[in-house]
């Protein structure tokens, strides 16, 4: 690297700290809010978890959070779960099927399956609910909801790591060297997808573990996902009590994420790289 | 000898357009057969047809008498170079050349031996265990080939083989692959738009344009005796003239010019082709067919390319280096005895 002024060094590295403070500091504010035992600093006379009232810092808030939201945690994470089993069953034939154009109206559905990202998640659940009235209040409304937004991202992740590869050619050298159509799946494809496939389950874990809009309105009290407690807690619960619930949700997607990110980074310096 | 291929009647559109229109051909067997033309002339689609990757509209592919026209390409056993060579990315170098026989069912130890004897073949033994992106757009190359080769094929496709190579390195595995096919013996179908590769590299040409054969023969015949003015044109460098006419009494009529005759079409239109080695310069004491002027002259070693212009027509002519031309000005020109090549126009 280059060397700067030092003024300029001072200056970029003071405004990126600036930034990262505002950008952090409300997760911080949560973070340290579910350790913190405010009923020691006076402030507060939340008593009804007990224990540990002469210490500062403290975990009983999230021993109260896991008991409480642990069905909502629980079923989250197997919603979350599902998600990923059938998007990777619907999205990966979906996908190769798209790129090959293996049917008439390819092109329409692929735009298609992108509409329910831009249309507000209360539209899309009002429209399911007056559809699929029959089955409301089962969870598989809740499920069937989600896949509409998880598995663009499965599908997109599936579609642009075929095109990126031309994929088209490995499959018709497969074919010229004696695989048919399942060996060559087997051997070229799959194997090709297997990054975009690890990705793509991570991403549809994340939008599904994560999502509000839909998982709120197609909720029943006993099918709730976390971001629905989340709401919940913010609205009747104390500070720390929702600290923990937030501090616990992104214990869980912000691994997931980082995740992803270091897998992203690796993907496209191979792609540069002409792989 | 095994190794005939051949196709009738190969007929395949796009839509409305006709990518083959009716193409036979009989392969020389166990010799390289290239198939020459300028992009959209149906070569790249007569050759996917005949590794079975296309399903032609009408027509049928026969190896040795068996028709295979309805043979998948898995089953057909044709080795295939492709043009961006398509090597699996998520294998090594050496599990891409052993990929054919592991679909094959040959044992690991097995086909891990004969996938080495094909590094070899294509010099590249020190690849082996470098991933497909480790590797060089020649080594590439090289492994593409030793994977079409691994299958044994029964008959060896390569569309294009060399053309994602810069100059250089392309003249260097030209001659390679040259002496590869040679010892190798293999009916090989070889496509490509480059005339020195075609004719370095085929024992036999076909020239292709717009869906059809226009000619097929050795580069020899081909050069001296071309079928059309395309062809004249395609391969090595010609004076077209689509509008020449041959006279009752045999004299051959063109725009600038009326020489004797040579070759034995009957009176009437025809077309002609003079090649740029076709023109001498007259001394002072001989009597000159044409005059022309001189445009531009390049010097390019053993030989000089001149522009000419007789009347309004453009001519290329060159000369041995050696010979003494005015840089400007107007030439006294003869033609060689037996250059002009004329031919009766083609069926339109």
């Amino acid at each position: 690297m280059r060397d700067r002024p030092l003024l300029l060094s001072v200056a970029l590295g003071s405004v990126s700290a600036l930034l990262l403070v505002v950008v952090l500091a409300p997760v911080l504010v949560v973070i340290a809010g579910s350790f913190l035992n405010t009923a020691f600093l006076g402030i507060s006379s939340e008593r009804w978890v007990a224990g540990g009232e002469s210490e500062l810092v403290t975990f009983k808030w999230f021993g109260y959070v896991l008991n409480l939201y642990r069905p909502q945690l629980t079923f989250g994470v197997q919603l979350a779960l599902w998600n990923v089993a059938l998007c990777l069953l619907i999205g990966v034939p979906g996908g190769c099927a798209l790129v090959r154009r293996a049917f008439p109206g390819c092109g329409i559905l692929e735009d298609l399956l992108l509409l329910p990202l831009s249309i507000p998640g209360i539209t899309v659940s009002i429209g399911l609910l007056q559809a699929y009235s029959m089955i409301r209040g089962k969870w598989g409304l809740l499920l069937a909801g989600q896949l509409l937004y998880t598995l663009p991202f499965m599908v997109r992740s599936v579609t642009s790591t075929l095109r990126a590869h031309d994929h088209a050619a490995l499959e018709r050298a497969a074919h010229s060297l004696g695989a048919g159509f399942w060996r060559t799946w087997w051997l070229v494809t799959l194997p090709n997808l297997r990054h975009a496939l690890v990705v793509g389950s991570l991403l549809v874990f994340a939008v599904s573990f994560g999502e509000f809009n839909v998982s709120f309105l197609l909720n029943t009290p006993l099918y709730q996902g976390f971001p629905t407690a989340l709401y919940a807690t913010y609205t009747t619960n104390s500070f720390q009590v929702s600290s923990a619930a937030t501090t616990l949700f992104l214990l869980v997607i912000v691994p997931v994420l980082l995740v992803i990110q270091a897998l992203g980074g690796r993907e496209s310096t191979k792609i540069e790289q002409g792989a | 000898m095994t190794g005939s291929l051949s196709i009738e009647n190969l007929s395949k559109h796009y839509g409305a357009t006709a990518a083959l229109q009716r193409v036979s051909h009989a392969f020389a067997p166990g010799r390289v057969t290239a198939i020459l033309g300028p992009s959209g002339s149906g070569k790249s689609t007569a050759l996917g047809i005949i590794a079975g990757l296309l399903a032609p509209d009408v027509g049928r592919v026969f190896l040795d008498g068996a028709d295979l026209t309805r043979v998948p390409p898995e089953k057909r056993g044709f080795g295939v170079v492709f043009q961006n060579y398509a090597l699996f990315p998520h294998l090594t170098v050496v599990e891409n050349v052993e990929f054919g026989l592991r679909v094959r069912g040959v044992g690991k130890a097995e086909r891990r031996r004969r996938a080495g004897e094909m590094l070899d073949l294509a010099r590249i033994p020190h690849l082996a265990e470098r991933r497909v992106h480790q590797v060089s757009g020649g080594e590439q190359q090289r492994v593409a080939v030793a994977r079409a080769l691994a299958i044994r094929p029964r008959v060896l496709l390569m569309d294009e083989p060399l053309s994602a190579l810069d100059a250089r390195l392309r003249d260097d595995l030209r001659a390679e692959l040259a002496r590869l096919l040679r010892e190798l013996a293999l009916t090989t179908v070889y496509v490509t738009h480059d005339q020195a590769e075609a004719m370095s590299l085929g024992h036999a040409l076909i020239v292709m344009n717009r869906g059809r054969i226009e000619q097929a023969g050795t580069a020899e015949e081909i050069y001296r005796a071309p079928a059309s003015p395309f062809v004249a044109g395609f391969i090595g460098a010609a004076n077209v003239f689509p509008d020449a006419e041959k006279l009752s009494d045999g004299a051959v009529r063109l725009p600038f010019a009326t020489f004797p005759a040579n070759g034995t079409s009957p009176p009437g239109p025809c077309w002609a082709m003079l090649r740029p080695e076709a023109f001498e310069v007259a001394r002072e004491d001989e009597p000159a067919d044409f005059a022309a002027r001189v445009e531009s002259a390049f010097f390019l070693g053993a030989h000089m390319r001149v522009q000419l212009r007789a009347g309004d027509r453009p001519l290329t002519a060159e000369f041995p280096a050696g010979a003494v031309l005015p840089s400007s000005g107007s030439l006294r020109l003869r033609v060689r005895p037996g250059a002009l090549y004329i031919r009766a126009n083609p069926e339109p």
